[in-house]
C-alpha cells in the first residue's frame, strides 16, 4: 500500500521544470563508484537523474519528498551488458553480405516489444550494447540501448554504439577457403579505409560518405570497438591491430579460452576486457578448470578493467549477474569488483560512464533493487528504474525472473 | 698378447672346448668355425662383454668372451670399431601387418591366426632385416577372435609356415562392442559344457558299472547252470543268448532285443568348435592373452573373471594418453607377465609423462614390449612392416631414456618375448655351448638407427647385410 | 566437540608432547623463515622420542572406518546438527550426532567450519554411466566426467534405466538399482494412445486381482486355486500397479499434466512427470494426485497472452509446487557435464540450479530435499540414499560453505564409505581458493590453542615425522601437507 502511495506522491511534489522527485532508501547501496558501498543510504532522484547519494543521516531531503523504503534490500546501478544479440526480433543479427560490412547498422533491428528485454529488466539489466553477430569480420555498427522505452528513440542511448569486429573464430566458417591471414588483412584494410575517410573528412579534404559515416565517431573515439575475440593468438591480434596499430579504443568482448594469458598486455595497453559467455577454460595440459575471469583478474592490480558478458541469446540476458557470479566462483575472488564489472566498469568500456553505470549525482537514475547481494543467484530483483521511471516491479508486473 | 701366452692358450682353452669323448667320436670332420668380433656382446646373462669375440661351430657357440682365441682356419667377421653389438635376436610377439580377415566382435575362438596370414614373397624380409627371428601373429577382431600363432622369419621355410599354429587364446575387451558380455557368456557356456561332460561321464561310468555287473551276474548264472548240467549228463544245455545280460527281473520284457553295451571308452559330448578353446582355457589347459586398453577395461575384466583362477596374461595396448597407472598396484600384486607398447604416454589431460614399462619393471613385473602402433581393440590398422619395426625400436629407446632399465628393455624384446611364446629354448641368453642364435647390429640396439648386420639361427646365416647389399648392387 | 575417552586423552597428551619435541627438533634441522632465534638442536632427543612415539602409535588405519568430524550436518530428515560427527563403517552410516565418539583406527576428515550434506542425486544424467544395452558393462569409473560430477557433489545418477553410483576407481557397489521406470505415454493430444494404455492397465489390474484372489483362496485351503494366465498382460504395468516401479510421463503443458492427474486417479501408482514447465499452474491437482515432478527452474517458455489461463514458465514453479505439497526434484536444462566452458548451466553445478529455485521462493531446506531425498524417491531408492541417517549408504559430501552459495565448492565426496573425491588432491579445482593447510609456523602456539581432545589440524612441518594416529587429531585426508 505504502509503496503505491509513495509512487503517486511524486505527482504532488515536483521539482523545477515539472520533474518528479523521490528518494529511495535501502540498507545497502552499492554505488559502484568512489563512494563504495553505503549502509542505510538514500538515493535522491530528480527527473531522469540522480540528484544525491549518501548515508541517510547525511542527506537533507526536501520536505515532503516521497521516500520509498526498500528495507533490507540492496540498491545497485542498473547492469550494463556489453554483448547483446537478443534485443531484436530474432532474424537481424547476422547480415553476412561481405566479409566486412562497415556500412551496416543494427539499431534498426531493435524490437521494443521483445519479451527478452522485459526479462532482462527482471534480471536488473538496464543498458545493453546490441551488436551484430560474428558471422563476418565486421558485422556493422551496434547500438547502445536502454532495455525499456516507449519506442526506439526512447531506447537509444548511443547510435552508433560501437563498431563490431569479430577478429576470428566464426567468420571463417561461413566463407570457404578463408583463413586468418586473409581475414586479418581484410579487416585491417577495411578499417584503414574507413579511418582514412574519417581523417580526410575531419580535415575537410574529403566529402561526406554515407557508407563510411560511422567512422567519424569511431576516429574521434566517441565509440569503442567491441571485439569478438578469444584464444591467445586471436586476442593478441586484436590488441596489436586494433589498439597498437590503428589506435582505436577496443574492448575485448569475449576473451575466453586461454586469452587470459594476455592479461598483463591488455592492462598495459589499457584495453578493457568483458569476459564471457564461457567462464572457464579446461586446460588439457594440466587438467585444471581455469576461471577466465580469474585469469584476467591477475592484471587488475596493473589497471586492467574487467567485466562480464552473456553474449545473450545463448545465455539469457537476465543472467548477466549470474555470469559475474560464476566468474567469482571460479577464482575472481572479488565479488564487489565483479559487480562493478557489470556496472561501472562496463559503462566505462562502453563509453557511457558519463551517462550511467554508477549511483552518483548527475548520472541517469538507472537503479535496481535486489533482495540480497546482486551476484547471489538466490537474490532477485524487486524493482527496476530506468531514467527514474519504474519499468519493472515484481509485485505490480508479476515476477518475470 | 705375449706370444708365449698365445702358444699356451690353446692348451689352456682346449679342454673347455673339448666336446667330450662321445661327441668327438661322432663329429667326424670337425666343421669350420666362424668367428664374430664385435665391440660388445649383450649376453643378457650377467654383464655385457666389451670388445669380445664369439666362435660358432656347427651351430653352437663354441666360445665367447674377451679373451677368446680365433681357431685356425676360421672365417672371421671383424665388426669392431663402430660400436657393434651382438645379442640374442629380437622376438616380436605381436605383429599386426601380417594377417587379415577381421571378423569384428564375436565368439570366433576356432580360428587360428596362422590361417589368415597375408604374406607375399617378401613379407618376412623386413623382419630379418631388423633382426627379428620369431614373430607372433594374433587374429584380428575383438571379443574372442581366435588363437595366436608363431611364425619363423626364416626364408628357407615353405610359406605360409607357422612354427606354432595354435598358441594362446586371444580375448579382446572392447567396451564399445560389448565384448564383456561376450566373454561372460563364453565362460558360462564353457562351465555348462564342462558340467554336461562331467554328467555324461558320470552317466557313462554308471552305465558301464551296471553293464559290468550285469555281465558278471549273467556269467555267474551261466556258471551256476553249467555246474548243474554235468551232474545231469550234459543234456540240457542253456539256450544261447536268451539269458545273456538279462537278470530275472528284466527277462520279462523284450527278451529278444539284445541290450547294447555302453561304449568301451567314454565319448564326451561334442562341444561347438568356437567354445572348445574356451573350455580348454577354463580347464587350465591353455593360456589366454587378454587385451585391454584402459583402467576401466581392466576392472571389467576382473569383474567378469570373478573368483575364477585362470591362466592369462595381460596385453595392455594403450594409446598416447592412458590411465593405466591406476592399475599398477594390482599388476604388481598379480606378478604375471604384461605386454605393453613401447611408448611413453601422458596422464590423461595433462602433459605429465608416464613411463608405464619403467613403473612396472621397477615393481618386478616381467615385461614384453610391442610396437606402439599395434592396433587397439576392435580395429584393424595395417601399417607397413618398416614403420612398425622402426617405431618399435625407437619406442624402446625412448623408454630407456625415460628411465626404463636397459637390461629389462633388452630382455623385453628378446628373451622375455621368446618365453612368452614358448620359445625360450630357441632364443636364450648367449652362453658357451648354447645355440648360435643371435643378431649383430652395427651400433647399440637401443639406437633406432643402428642397422642389423647379421642374423643367425643355430649358426645358419638368415641375414647378411653385406651380402644383400652386394647382390643389390649387381 | 565430541567427548574424549580416557585412553584417547592420554594418547593425545603423549602425542602433543611428542609433537612439541619434534617441532623443536624440526626447527633445529631447518631454519624457519621468521626471525626467531634458533633453539638448540635436539636431534638425539627427537630420535629417542620418535621411537617412543612409534611404540605408542595407534594401529594402522582401519580400511572401512571413516569419521567426518566437526561439520554442520544437514541430515535432510532430522534437521541440522551444528557441529557433529558422521561415523561410517563398511560403506554404511553407522552413527550421526553431536556426541558420537570415533573409534580408534578411523580415518578422520576434519570438517570444522564446513558443511556435510548427503550426496546429491540427479534423476537424469548423460555421459556418466555406461551405454546401453548393458550400461553396467561399460561404466568407466576413471573417466573425467565422473571426477567432475563428484566435484559438483553428485554421488548417484540415473541414465538409460540404471541408477548408478559414481564409485570412482571401482566397480564395486556401482549399480544401485536397475529399471526403476516404466515409460508411459498419456498425452492429452493422443486419444488412441490413452485408450490403449487404459486398456492395458485394466488388464494388468484384473490380472493382479485374480492372482490375489487365488493366493487368498490357497491360503484358505483351496489347493486347486490356480494363478490366472498372464497371456497378453503387460508385465511392466503389473510391476507399476504393485508399486515396485515408477511411471515416467511427460507433461510440459498444463493439459498433459491434468491428463496425468486423471490417469493416476483411475490407477493410483508411483509416477513422475518430466519437464513440468507449467506444473505451477496445476499445483493443487498435482499435489492431490501425489505425482512427482522434475522441475528445471530456468527452462523458459514465454506465456502466450491468448490463453485465458496462466501459462508458460515461472521462476516460482518449485516454490508453488512446494506450497501445494508436491514432491519434485530439480534438474538443469543440460543433463550432462561439459568442459566447454559455459559455467553454471549443467550438472557440474546442480546446487546452482537449486539456487534459482530458491530465488523463486523455495525454502533452502526444501531445495536440499529436492536434490537428495526426493530425487532418490523418484528413483525408488530412498531407503538407501538421500539423507544422513544411521543405516543408510555412506554417500556424503563435505562443502566449504552453504551448498547454495555460489562460491561454495565440494571439498570431499564419499561414496559407499570411500573417499571418491578430494578437491585438494584432484587437479581440477585445487587452485581455486585452496583448502587452508594446517598451521606450519609456530607449533607451540598451535598446541596451546588446542584444547584437550579438540579436533585440531595435524601439525606437520612437511617432515617425515612419525605421528601417533590419534582420533582426535584428525589427519588432512589429502595426504602429506608439505607436498
Amino acid at each position: 500500500m505504502i509503496p503505491i502511495l509513495a509512487l503517486m506522491l511524486p505527482m504532488l511534489f515536483q521539482g523545477p521544470a515539472g520533474e518528479d522527485v523521490y528518494a529511495l532508501k535501502a540498507a545497502k547501496v552499492f554505488t559502484a563508484g568512489d563512494a563504495g558501498v553505503l549502509n542505510n543510504a538514500i538515493v535522491l532522484v530528480r527527473g531522469k537523474r540522480i540528484a544525491a547519494v549518501g548515508r541517510a543521516d547525511q542527506i537533507d531531503l526536501p520536505p515532503g519528498t516521497p521516500v520509498i523504503d526498500l528495507g533490507e534490500q540492496w540498491l545497485a546501478p542498473g547492469l550494463h551488458e556489453p554483448h547483446n544479440h537478443a534485443a531484436d526480433s530474432g532474424n537481424d543479427i547476422n547480415d553476412m553480405v561481405h566479409p566486412t560490412n562497415p556500412d551496416l547498422r543494427v539499431a534498426i533491428g531493435v524490437d521494443p516489444d521483445n519479451p527478452a528485454n522485459k526479462d532482462a529488466l527482471a534480471g536488473g539489466v538496464t543498458t545493453a550494447l546490441f551488436i551484430p553477430g560474428s558471422g563476418t569480420n565486421i558485422g556493422g555498427f551496434g547500438a547502445l540501448i536502454k532495455m525499456a522505452g516507449h519506442d526506439m528513440d526512447d531506447m537509444l542511448v548511443m547510435n552508433p554504439g560501437s563498431l563490431k569486429v569479430a577478429q576470428s573464430g566464426n567468420p571463417e566458417r561461413w566463407y570457404p577457403f578463408v583463413g586468418r591471414s586473409l581475414m586479418n588483412w581484410n579487416t585491417r584494410d577495411t578499417l584503414q579505409r574507413g579511418l582514412g575517410w574519417a581523417e580526410g573528412y575531419a580535415a575537410g579534404e574529403i566529402g561526406w560518405s554515407d557508407f563510411w559515416r560511422d567512422f567519424e565517431p569511431l576516429l574521434a573515439k566517441d565509440i569503442p570497438v567491441s571485439v569478438h575475440t578469444q584464444i591467445y593468438q586471436v586476442v593478441l591480434m586484436t590488441l596489436t591491430m586494433q589498439k597498437q596499430e590503428l589506435g582505436l579504443d577496443p574492448f575485448i568482448d569475449h576473451g575466453t579460452f586461454d586469452g587470459y594469458k594476455l592479461a598483463k598486455l591488455a592492462a598495459e595497453l589499457k584495453v578493457p576486457v568483458m569476459n564471457g559467455p564461457r567462464q572457464f577454460f579446461f586446460d588439457r595440459t594440466n587438467s585444471r578448470i581455469q576461471g577466465c575471469g580469474a585469469g584476467w583478474a591477475e592484471a587488475v592490480p596493473d589497471g586492467l578493467v574487467l567485466g562480464y558478458n552473456t553474449d545473450s541469446g545463448g545465455v539469457p540476458q537476465e543472467e548477466l549477474s549470474y555470469q559475474a557470479a560464476m566468474g567469482v566462483r571460479l577464482g575472481h575472488d572479488d565479488p564487489e569488483g565483479a559487480l562493478k564489472g557489470i556496472t561501472s566498469y562496463a559503462a566505462f568500456a562502453l563509453k557511457c560512464d558519463d551517462v550511467s553505470g554508477r549511483l552518483e549525482p548527475g548520472l541517469e537514475a538507472d537503479m535496481v533493487a535486489w533482495t540480497g547481494f546482486p551476484l547471489d543467484p538466490r537474490s532477485f530483483v524487486t524493482r527496476t528504474w530506468i531514467r527514474g521511471e519504474l519499468v519493472y516491479d515484481a509485485e505490480r508486473d508479476g515476477r518475470r525472473f | 698378447m705375449h706370444p708365449a701366452f698365445l702358444a699356451l692358450l690353446p692348451a689352456v682353452l682346449a679342454p673347455a672346448q673339448d666336446p667330450g669323448p662321445a661327441a668327438k667320436a661322432d663329429a667326424a670332420p670337425v666343421g669350420r668355425a666362424t668367428v664374430y668380433r664385435v665391440d660388445r656382446i649383450e649376453t643378457l646373462d650377467g654383464e655385457a662383454m666389451e670388445s669380445a669375440t664369439l666362435v660358432v661351430r656347427q651351430g653352437v657357440i663354441e666360445a665367447l668372451g674377451k679373451a677368446v682365441v680365433v681357431p685356425t682356419g676360421a672365417v672371421v667377421h671383424d665388426l669392431r670399431g663402430g660400436g657393434s653389438t651382438l645379442m640374442p635376436p629380437y622376438v616380436l610377439t605381436h605383429a599386426n601387418w601380417l594377417q587379415s580377415d577381421s571378423r569384428g566382435n564375436g565368439r570366433n575362438a576356432r580360428f587360428l591366426a596362422a590361417d589368415s596370414l597375408w604374406l607375399d614373397d617378401d613379407a618376412l624380409q623386413p623382419l630379418r632385416e631388423h633382426g627379428v627371428l620369431l614373430v607372433g601373429v594374433d587374429p584380428p577382431g575383438s571379443g574372442l577372435p581366435g588363437r595366436t600363432s608363431v611364425l619363423d622369419a626364416d626364408a628357407a621355410a615353405p610359406q605360409p609356415r607357422a612354427r606354432v599354429r595354435d598358441l594362446h587364446l586371444k580375448v579382446e575387451l572392447d567396451s564399445n562392442n560389448r565384448s564383456k558380455e561376450l566373454l561372460r557368456k563364453a565362460l558360462e557356456d564353457a562351465d555348462k559344457a564342462i558340467e554336461k561332460e562331467a554328467k555324461a561321464r558320470t552317466d557313462w561310468e554308471k552305465a558301464r558299472k551296471d553293464w559290468d555287473e550285469k555281465q558278471k551276474k549273467a556269467a555267474a548264472d551261466k556258471a551256476a547252470k553249467d555246474e548243474k548240467k554235468p551232474a545231469e549228463g550234459g543234456e540240457a544245455t542253456p539256450k544261447p543268448g536268451k539269458d545273456e545280460g538279462g537278470d530275472d527281473k528284466s527277462s520279462g520284457k523284450g527278451k529278444d532285443a539284445e541290450e547294447k553295451a555302453p561304449p568301451e571308452t567314454f565319448e564326451p559330448p561334442t562341444i561347438e568348435p568356437d567354445l572348445v578353446p574356451v573350455v580348454e582355457w577354463v580347464r587350465k589347459q591353455r593360456v589366454a592373452q587378454i587385451w585391454v586398453d584402459d583402467a576401466a577395461a581392466w576392472l571389467h575384466l576382473l569383474d567378469v573373471l570373478g573368483e575364477r583362477e585362470l591362466p592369462w596374461e595381460l596385453v595392455a595396448m594403450h594409446s598416447s594418453s592412458t590411465n593405466l597407472h591406476e592399475v599398477l598396484d594390482a599388476l604388481e600384486k598379480r606378478g604375471e607377465r604384461v605386454y605393453l607398447p613401447a611408448r611413453l604416454s601422458f596422464l590423461p589431460f595433462t602433459r605429465t609423462r608416464l613411463n608405464l614399462p619403467a613403473e612396472l619393471a621397477a615393481r618386478g613385473v616381467p615385461l614384453v614390449l610391442l610396437p606402439p602402433a599395434t592396433r587397439g581393440p576392435g580395429g584393424f590398422g595395417r601399417s607397413s612392416a618398416e614403420t612398425n619395426l622402426h617405431d618399435w625400436r625407437a619406442g624402446v629407446s625412448e623408454l630407456v631414456r625415460g628411465g626404463l632399465d636397459r637390461g629389462v628393455a633388452l630382455r623385453a624384446i628378446t628373451l622375455e618375448a621368446a618365453a612368452a611364446i614358448g620359445q625360450e629354448e630357441h632364443v636364450a641368453a648367449l652362453v658357451a655351448g648354447g645355440p648360435a642364435t643371435f643378431v649383430i647390429l652395427d651400433g647399440d640396439p637401443l639406437d633406432a638407427t643402428a642397422e642389423v648386420q647379421f642374423l643367425l639361427r643355430e649358426g645358419k646365416v638368415l641375414y647378411d647385410r653385406a651380402k644383400e647389399e652386394k647382390e643389390e648392387r649387381r | 566437540m565430541s567427548p574424549v575417552s580416557r585412553e584417547t586423552f592420554w594418547r593425545l597428551l603423549a602425542g602433543a608432547v611428542f609433537l612439541l619435541f619434534a617441532a623443536v627438533a624440526g626447527w633445529a634441522q631447518e631454519p624457519p623463515p621468521g626471525p626467531d632465534p634458533q633453539p638448540e638442536p635436539a636431534v638425539e632427543a627427537a630420535e629417542e622420542i620418535e621411537e617412543v612415539a612409534e611404540a605408542a602409535a595407534e594401529p594402522e588405519v582401519v580400511e572401512n572406518l571413516l569419521a567426518i568430524v566437526g561439520g554442520r550436518i544437514h541430515t535432510v530428515t532430522d534437521g541440522v546438527i551444528h557441529q557433529g560427527t558422521v561415523l561410517v563403517r563398511a560403506g554404511r552410516i553407522e552413527a550421526v550426532g553431536a556426541q558420537v565418539s570415533v573409534p580408534a583406527g578411523a580415518r578422520v576428515i576434519d570438517a570444522t567450519g564446513m558443511h556435510v550434506y548427503p550426496g546429491l542425486v540427479a534423476t537424469d544424467a548423460s555421459g556418466l554411466l555406461g551405454r546401453p544395452p548393458k550400461p553396467a558393462d561399460s561404466f568407466d569409473p576413471f573417466s573425467l566426467t565422473v571426477d567432475l560430477a563428484l566435484s559438483g557433489g553428485l554421488t548417484t545418477v540415473h541414465n538409460n534405466g540404471v541408477v548408478g553410483k559414481l564409485t570412482r576407481g571401482t566397480l564395486e557397489g556401482h549399480i544401485l538399482r536397475e529399471n526403476p521406470f516404466v515409460e508411459l505415454s498419456y498425452s492429452s493430444t493422443s486419444p488412441t494412445s490413452r485408450r490403449k494404455l487404459v486398456e492395458d492397465l485394466e488388464k494388468a489390474r484384473e490380472f493382479l486381482r485374480q492372482r490375489h484372489a487365488a493366493e487368498r483362496a490357497r491360503a484358505d485351503g483351496d489347493k486347486d486355486a490356480k494363478d490366472p494366465s498372464d497371456k497378453g498382460v503387460n508385465k511392466d504395468l503389473v510391476e507399476l500397479l504393485e508399486g515396485r516401479r515408477t511411471a515416467q510421463l511427460q507433461g510440459s503443458n498444463a493439459r498433459d499434466l491434468l491428463a496425468v492427474v486423471d490417469l493416476l486417479e483411475r490407477f493410483p501408482m508411483r509416477a513422475v512427470v518430466g519437464s513440468g514447465i507449467e506444473a505451477w499452474t496445476v499445483a493443487p491437482q498435482l499435489g492431490r494426485a501425489g505425482v512427482m515432478v522434475v522441475v528445471s527452474p530456468r527452462q523458459k517458455n514465454w506465456a502466450d497472452d491468448r490463453f485465458n489461463r496462466p501459462n508458460g514458465w515461472s521462476i516460482e514453479n518449485a516454490r508453488i509446487l512446494h506450497d501445494a505439497g508436491v514432491r519434485f526434484t530439480l534438474q538443469p536444462r543440460s543433463s550432462s557435464i561439459s568442459t566447454g566452458g559455459i559455467a553454471g548451466r549443467d550438472l557440474l553445478t546442480l546446487p546452482m540450479e537449486a539456487a534459482f529455485a530458491i530465488r523463486g521462493g523455495l525454502p533452502q531446506a526444501a531445495a536440499l530435499k529436492a536434490i537428495t531425498l526426493d530425487a532418490a524417491r523418484i528413483l525408488g531408492v530412498e531407503d538407501r540414499i538421500g539423507s544422513i541417517e544411521a543405516g543408510k549408504d555412506a554417500d556424503l559430501i563435505v562443502t566449504d560453505g552453504d551448498l547454495f552459495d555460489y562460491r561454495t565448492f565440494v571439498q570431499w565426496a564419499v561414496v559407499n564409505g570411500r573417499v571418491a573425491y578430494d578437491k585438494q588432491a584432484a587437479p581440477y579445482f585445487a587452485h581455486i581458493r585452496p583448502r587452508q593447510e594446517p598451521p606450519s609456523g609456530d607449533a607451540l602456539d598451535a598446541l596451546r590453542a588446542a584444547a584437550p581432545g579438540g579436533a585440531d589440524a595435524a601439525l606437520d612441518d612437511g617432515k617425515d615425522v612419525a605421528e601417533p594416529r590419534d582420533v582426535d587429531a584428525p589427519e588432512n585426508s589429502s595426504g602429506t601437507n608439505g607436498g
